[in-house]
């Protein structure tokens, strides 16, 4: 069993590997040649979509997985709003990266301990 | 590689490093979850280790997890764990227009950075990379990645041999560090507001959403990227 669990972790490994490399390697030579106007937008806007779209699953993937098993979340969603806006606002008022993620993960934490959430 | 050229590298390879803080934050109660999860499954602790090693991808690891336990076959645990990676054929040529064209000039293998490319690090590089002299962005992508990797893979070899319990004993604690990629997110996302379309990000947030409803997050993350890179193409 141990030699089955690590050969398939090494094939998922490999094409996960695979996804990673092929792409970057195939526009190694930048983003500028050949690649048109229209390409050249679409992959601006993909890095920030990628972004709010993660933000997006992060943050409402718990409150719609509570939501399925009968509980509206309000809380959940409450404290990350919270949990959101210190984040972002203390960016906007040029907090650094880590001390600004932190300082909205906290608040979110002790929202979301105060109000029982699990 | 010169003296100077070398120290050069160093101090980029360490500000990548310091960069990767929020993301070591987030990453290791996560992988110590994982690693958890994966014992607790009946994966022995030195495969879930070698899972995290190998394959390193957050969501699809607890699937594999998942899969295995259900005695799924190895071929429908190889697809689904590809398929919910797929979204990340577009962070390469995503992050290629930020790198140098000339591949000597990044010191690092182009398949050493590739390995390392995961939602977070490439949410952090994308934001990240502008700040950083065009010849360093090499070895600090580089010292990001190591410092990831090294939380995701210290996180789970404590989670499996230990056990996540002690490290998520207080509620609240365990409470931030479930909140500390959304909050990454948030601030990435202040970061890239003003150089983006918004309505790219707007189609990008309600389309994951919407997805999200009905589908499996990894769905709803492709969704969403492809609405928002998509909603560039339209016209003002």
């Amino acid at each position: 069993m141990m030699r089955q669990i690590l050969l398939l972790t090494l094939v998922c490994g490999l094409g996960t590997y695979a996804l990673r490399l092929l792409p970057l390697w195939w526009h190694r030579g930048g983003g500028e040649a050949g690649s048109g106007a229209r390409s050249a937008r679409v992959l601006a806007a993909l890095g920030p979509a990628a972004i709010i779209a993660l933000l997006a699953v992060s943050v409402l993937a718990p409150v719609f997985t509570q939501w399925h098993g009968g509980d509206p979340g309000f809380l959940r969603l409450l404290a990350s709003i919270a949990g959101l806006l210190a984040a972002a606002g203390l960016r906007v008022a040029r907090a650094g990266l880590a001390p600004a993620t932190l300082a909205g993960a906290v608040v979110y934490g002790v929202l979301a301990a105060w109000g029982g959430v699990t | 590689m010169s003296a100077v050229v070398a120290a050069r590298w160093s101090r980029s390879w360490a500000r990548g490093l310091r960069a990767s803080l929020p993301i070591i934050l987030g990453y290791f109660p996560v992988a110590a979850t994982f690693g958890m999860s994966a014992v607790a499954h009946g994966i022995a602790p030195l495969a879930a280790c070698a899972v995290s090693v190998l394959v390193y991808a957050g969501a699809s690891q607890f699937m594999f997890v998942a899969l295995w336990a259900q005695a799924a076959s190895p071929a429908l645990i190889a697809v689904s764990i590809l398929v919910s990676n797929l979204r990340h054929v577009a962070y390469g040529p995503a992050l290629r227009t930020r790198l140098p064209a000339a591949v000597a000039q990044w010191r690092v293998p182009l398949p050493v950075l590739a390995f390392g490319l995961t939602d977070e690090v490439f949410a952090t590089a994308l934001g990240g990379l502008d700040q950083v002299a065009e010849a360093e962005r090499g070895p600090w992508l580089f010292g990001l990645q190591m410092g990831a990797y090294g939380s995701w893979v210290g996180g789970t070899v404590l989670g499996a041999l230990l056990g996540a319990d002690l490290l998520l004993s207080a509620h609240w604690v365990s409470a931030t560090l479930d909140f500390v990629l959304p909050a990454l997110f948030a601030v990435l996302l202040v970061d890239v507001w003003r150089g983006s379309g918004h309505r790219s990000l707007v189609f990008a947030a309600v389309t994951s959403a919407f997805l999200l409803w009905w589908f499996p997050a990894a769905a709803a993350l492709v969704g969403g990227m492809a609405a928002g890179a998509l909603a560039a193409l339209l016209r003002p």
